[in-house]
Parts: structure tokens; sequence; C-alpha cells
């Protein structure tokens, strides 16, 4: 009994200071948002001496927060609904289908993991010129979709080998077609799993600086990361208004998590058991 | 109601399935189709703006009449430049009818990847802001355009900038590699108010400041900061080199006939690294300087807790933000400390010069080429630099006058110190080859700090980046 409570004591005393770590950045964030250049020189982790309002209304009006954040809306859209259309039939195709090849095809798709995102930014940019594609946030997205791919059909493929084979083999004998059985049986019960690669993908597309600041170069056209990267320059860094527009920038991600709560923990969860 | 969400489900996935068709099958057509297609897709949803930059796009003239201009700087909105290059744009637009710019604008670490990644991909910004070293490399390739003929044909454009300024961007077989841009000068910060309190005198030679390190640290304050984490060592390299070796060892070094010879004690590369190594040894930096970034570095100066801060002149924009016009009144300037012990070192070279510019791509049509030339001339105009340089932005290269009651006594202290030099050396990310400054900056000086690397070690990582560097030249 004791034990019990000491245990509970440490589990909650663990996850006091863990609830901290993850407080801490956003409260100085927060409060980094009010202060002045000089405030946070020479106050840099206290509370602001007089708290500058006028940094939120810089960061809105001189820097197209708005505009970013539609362009990044569009951009992860495209990446979330290429990895979902397309993962989700290849993973169908490799988990349930036995041929020849089929553990080639698997590997094959999931060998893409292994190419990291650096190395492809010159082949990626002159084929996007060479297409006169450039500064347009659908080709972007296809661009984050195609490298969240191989990721999604490694967990979706776990999600799907894992559900019962007897469910196809009864709708085999009622009658129902492949695409029925892809339609209505896989992909209900893979519900979680392709919310977990919806997630992943929203993270990382949400985020990417790099391929979006080499194809996107129309000041309208400019992603959020992108477009806050521009509140720091050599020669003058305006920290608290970036601060500013980070707070302005979180607020969609905070309420989609609040709204979106229950599914993003069970699809996260499913995907760490199953895949 | 599972069946009709179902059905939705499945309305949504083809619908999916046929746009991502309808670009891949787009993907596959002809370019000029394929531009079509962007073009029509665009100007649905951009505003007005974006719409006429992109209707020209994929061709250098769109309908015949629109020309579109693509100028990457590295004045965004955190710049105190935003709003005049904003400007002039317009100005530009307005008296070339039919000219479209668009205007990228990215911070100066992004813009040095766009543009190596542009310049491998044979796609490079019709005009753009670019440091010297990445135009030595341009125009070897034939991607950007040499400026002397365009220097000799306007007399009046050249007269707008002193001869060192043009012999700092002329290559050795006379090409002119950029417009001039911004002017740097170096200087070696000190907290003056600081100094007379405890009574120490200003370092003029290396003893002087090994000397005072001690003394600086006794008193529980930093000697010197820097922006460890962003890699703030290129200023600090040159300095280092050229009072270690003097200018013609360091030009041969980074392009001439010594470019493989880093290690070489000759040259006196070792010895400026030893010279660092010293330095740091002696406790002249913070503990964690290799996590501070350049920002909180200012932060440490500006609270008084180090002495000595060493880069170019626009960090006192950054130390007025950080601790106001009052701290400015408390800072002087100094040249990096001599080394007397260094015979071929030279003592009075500044660092600095002009190897900041506005290049214009090679290649385009005639016409095109002269509106490019056109507005990278209005960049470097006085009528653009001098306003920046009374609000502190950058030191105009030109020698045109300025109201100096603009600016505070340290920033004009810096700009005569530009005006009175013997002789410049541009930073390190300025002349070297990108790759060795990437060694220096990157890999040999904070291996010294963190003590990962001794001297030897450091001296032979920038001598492996000169030889594949140079062995990449060869396969070229």
């Amino acid at each position: 009994m004791l034990g019990n409570k000491k245990q509970k004591v440490l589990i909650y005393l663990a996850l006091t200071i863990a609830a901290v770590l993850v407080i801490l950045p956003l409260m100085w964030l927060f409060f980094t948002s009010f202060k002045s250049r000089a405030d946070l020189a020479k106050n840099t982790w206290g509370l602001p001496k007089i708290w500058e309002y006028s940094n939120y209304i810089t960061a809105w009006t001189g820097s197209r927060i708005p505009t970013y954040m539609w362009n990044s809306v569009r951009a992860t859209a495209t990446a979330i609904l290429l990895t979902v259309v397309l993962a989700t039939p290849v993973s169908y195709v490799v988990s349930r289908f036995r041929f020849r090849g089929n553990k080639l095809l698997y590997l094959f798709f999931i060998a893409g993991m292994m190419i990291p995102i650096h190395s492809t930014v010159i082949p990626i940019y002159t084929m996007v010129g060479n297409m006169k594609l450039n500064n347009s946030l659908e080709v972007l997205g296809l661009v984050y979709g195609a490298f969240r791919i191989p990721i999604s059909i490694f967990i979706l493929e776990g999600f799907m080998s894992a559900l019962p084979r007897e469910l196809e083999e009864c709708a085999v004998i009622d009658g129902c077609s492949t695409a029925n059985i892809f339609f209505k049986i896989i992909v209900p019960l893979s519900k979680d799993g392709i919310v977990t690669i919806s997630i992943l993908t929203v993270l990382s597309s949400w985020n990417e600086l790099l391929i979006s600041m080499l194809l996107i170069s129309t000041p309208s056209k400019k992603t959020l990361p992108n477009g806050l990267m521009g509140f720091i320059t050599e020669y003058n860094s305006e920290y608290t208004q970036l601060a500013a527009g980070i707070m302005i920038s979180i607020i969609p991600a905070v309420l989609f998590y609040a709204f979106a709560q229950e599914k993003i923990e069970k699809g996260m969860i499913a995907g760490a058991i199953k895949g | 109601m599972r069946k009709e969400s179902l059905k939705k489900l499945l309305a949504i996935s083809l619908t999916g399935a046929l746009t991502a068709s309808t670009l891949l099958t787009g993907c596959g057509n002809a370019p000029k189709e394929k531009a079509e297609t962007q073009d029509s897709e665009v100007q649905e949803s951009a505003d007005a703006e974006t719409a006429a930059a992109e209707s020209a796009a994929g061709d250098t003239k769109g309908s015949g009449e629109t020309i579109e201009i693509k100028l990457s700087t590295t004045w965004t909105q955190g710049s105190v430049v935003q709003e005049e290059i904003e400007n002039l744009i317009a100005k530009f637009e307005e008296e070339h009818p039919g000219v479209v710019i668009e205007h990228d604008a990215l911070s100066t670490a992004d813009l040095r990847t766009k543009l190596t990644v542009q310049a491998a991909s044979g796609d490079m910004p019709d005009v753009s802001w670019c440091p010297q070293s990445y135009a030595r490399e341009f125009i070897k390739d034939g991607l950007i355009i040499d400026w002397s003929g365009i220097v000799e044909e306007d007399p009046d454009w050249h007269a707008w900038f002193a001869d060192p300024v043009f012999d700092a961007l002329t290559e050795p077989d006379g090409k002119i590699l950029l417009a001039p841009l911004e002017a740097s000068i170096d200087g070696l910060y000190y907290n003056k108010a600081m100094f007379e309190e405890h009574g120490w005198t200003a370092p003029k030679t290396w003893d002087e400041f090994m000397t005072l390190i001690p003394k600086i640290k006794e008193a529980g304050i930093t000697p010197i900061v820097t922006g460890g984490k962003d890699s703030r060592f290129a200023w600090m390299a040159s300095a280092f080199l050229v009072r270690a070796t003097g200018l013609d060892n360091f030009k041969s070094l980074c392009y001439g006939e010594d470019m493989t010879n880093w290690n070489n004690e000759s040259t006196g590369f070792p010895t400026a690294v030893a010279k660092f190594k010293e330095m740091v040894d002696a406790g002249a930096f913070p503990n964690g300087v290799m996590g501070m970034s350049a920002t909180e570095a200012d932060q440490m100066f500006a609270n008084e807790e180090a002495a000595m801060y060493y880069e170019g002149a626009w960090k006192v924009g950054n130390f007025e933000s950080a601790g106001g016009a009052e701290f400015l009144e408390k800072l002087d300037r100094l040249d990096w400390p001599a080394m007397t012990d260094c015979p071929d070192g030279n003592p009075d070279t500044r660092v600095g010069g002009c190897f900041i510019g506005v290049m214009v791509k090679a290649g385009n049509e005639p016409e095109k080429e002269k509106l490019c030339i056109e507005l990278a001339k209005s960049i470097c105009s006085p009528d653009f630099g001098i306003p920046i340089m009374e609000k502190g932005g950058q030191v105009y290269p030109g020698v045109a006058e300025y109201d100096k009651s603009t600016c505070s006594e340290i920033m004009n202290k810096m700009i005569e110190a530009f005006h009175s030099a013997d002789s410049y050396i541009p930073s390190m990310d300025g002349i070297a080859p990108p790759a060795v400054d990437l060694a220096i900056k990157q890999t040999a000086f904070p291996g010294i700090i963190t003590k990962e690397l001794d001297a030897r070690q450091a001296v032979d990582e920038v001598q492996k980046a000169a030889e594949d560097y140079a062995a990449s030249l060869e396969a070229q």
C-alpha cells in the first residue's frame, strides 16, 4: 500500500517535471512576445517590464501571417491527400495479397525512408524548375507527400497485417469485390492508422523549411516557417516580433489538437502498438 | 449512416486520386503545356501582384509585353531596408511598364543555400545579393555577367565608388564580379567605460591583448564573446590570418598558388590557428560559447558581462537593439591587435572592404539583361544606399557624403575606419572557397574551442577541404 503511494508520488513528480519542461519554453515564448527588444536583452527570463502589445500588431500586419498560414494549409492538405490516397491502397496490396515479389515491392516502397531529403534538393529544384512549376503550393504538397509515402506505407502495412483474415473471407463468400473489401472493410478498420499517417504528415509538412524556401519565391506564396524566418536577418533580428508571430501561428495547431485530441491520441497509441 | 460516410470517403478518395493523376499527367506533358496549366491554376487563387508575376512564369516574356525579373535579397521584413527596397521596386516597375519584379527575400544563410542550389541547377535569379566568394564560382561557370565592360561604359556610375572598392571585386583576369552593394569594416569593439573603470588599456598588440585577458577574467568579466552557435568566426579567421601572414599570402591561399598549402608553415595559416588556440587556452571566450547564438552574444556584451566583441560594422545596430542608444555611447573601436612576432603579418590591413554586391544573371535576352543591370545599379546607387546607412542598416561603399548627425559616434567611427583603411581583406566567407570557409568556421575554430581538435588537427581539416575543392576544380 505504502509502496503504491510512493510509486504514485514518483510518477506524479516525473509527470510534473515533464509538464514543466514542455510548458516552460512556451511560457518563455509567450512572455518574449510581449517584450521590447531592449527588455529581452536585459531581462531574458523575467516577466515583461512593459507589455508590448504592438509586437502582435506588427507581426500580423507586417508579415502576411494569415497568408502564410493559408499557404501552409494548402501545401499540407495536398500532402495529406496524396499520402492517404496513395499509401492506403499500396499498403492494402502489400499487406493482404500474396504474390511473387510482394516482399520486394514492400521493400521498394519503404526503401524511400532511407533517402534523406537534403540529398534530393538539387534534382527536385531542377525538375520543378524545368517543368515551370515553381511557386505552386500544390507542387510543394506533392513533394511533401512523396516523402511521406514510404513511412506511411510502413505504418499502414503494420495496421492492415494485424486485421483478421476471416473478415475478408466472409466478405468474399458474401460476394464482395476486392474494391468493396478495401473501401468497406479495410479502410474503416484502418481508420486509426490513416489518422496516424495524416498527423505525421501534418507535423512534418507544417514545419518544413528547406524545400519550401527553394521552391517558393513569390512573397504571397510563402509558407509559415519560411515567412516567419523573415523576422531574422543577419544584421537585425526581430526576435520579439518573431515570438509574437510564432504565438499567432500555433493557434491553429492548438485548436486542431483541442478538437481532435481524442482521435490524435488514439491514432498515435494504436500506431505505436501495431506499427 | 455508416454507408453514407463510406460513400463520402469513396468520393473524397476518388477526387483525390483524380487530382493527383491530373497533376501527375500534367507533369508528363511538354513544358509549355505545364506552364500554362500552372498559370491558369495560379491565376485563380493568387492576388493581383502574384498573378501578374506568374503569368510571365515560364518565358522571359509571357505575352510579349511583360518581363519578369527575379530579384533575391536578404532584406526581409525584419530588415531596416525592407521598406526602401519595396519602394525601389514599385518605382522601377512604374518607370518601366511591363516589368514585374518578383522579390524573394530570405535570410543570408537561406539565400546562400538557395543560390548554391540554383547554381547547381543552372537556374540563377536575374538579380541577386551575392557574396564575392560565391560570385567567383558563378562567373567561372558563366552564370553571371562580368561588370568590367559596364564600368568602362558608364563613367558616371563608376565615379560613385572609389577605385579600391572595384579593385576588391576585380579578379586577376580583370573581370568585375559584382556591382558594389555593401561596405564592411571590422572592429574590435570594447566597452570604453568598463575599461576606464578598471584601468585597463585598449590592446594594440597581440602581447597586450594576451596580457589583458587574465586581468579581465580576474574582474569576473568575460574578455571576448561571439556567436559560436552561429559559426561567427569568419571575420576573426581573416583577422588572425592577415596579422599572421599578410595580404599576399592570404590571397595566395584563397585563390592563388597556395590553394592547397593551408598546412604549410610558410603560408602562415598554422601560425594563425596556433594564435587562435593560444587565445582560447587563455580563457578568452565564455564557457558554453559554442552554444551561444549571435543574439545571445550581443545580449551578453550589452549586459556588460563581456568586455570585447569582434565583428563587422553592422553589429552597431544589434548592440543598439540589445543595449539601447546609451550602451552605444560606452563603445569604442580598435583594429585587431598587431602580431609583432609575425614578420610577414600586416598590422594595418582591416578586415572588410566590399565583398557583398549585386550579381546579374548571364544569358538573358539583351533587353532583359539591360533592365537587370539598371535595377542592380539602382540598388547600388547613393540614393538608395545613403539613407540606409543613415538608418544604421549597412555601410555604403560609395564616396557620397552623408549626414553624420543621424549616426551614433561608434557608427561614424566605423565608417571613418572604412574610408581611412590602407588596405582591406574580406572576411573568410567573402574570399575563401565556400568549402574552405566552412571548414574553418564550422570545424577548425569550433573544434579548438571544444578541445576536440588540437591546432595541427584543425589545420589538417582545412587542408583536406582545400584539397577536395582543388580536386573538384580539376574534375571540371
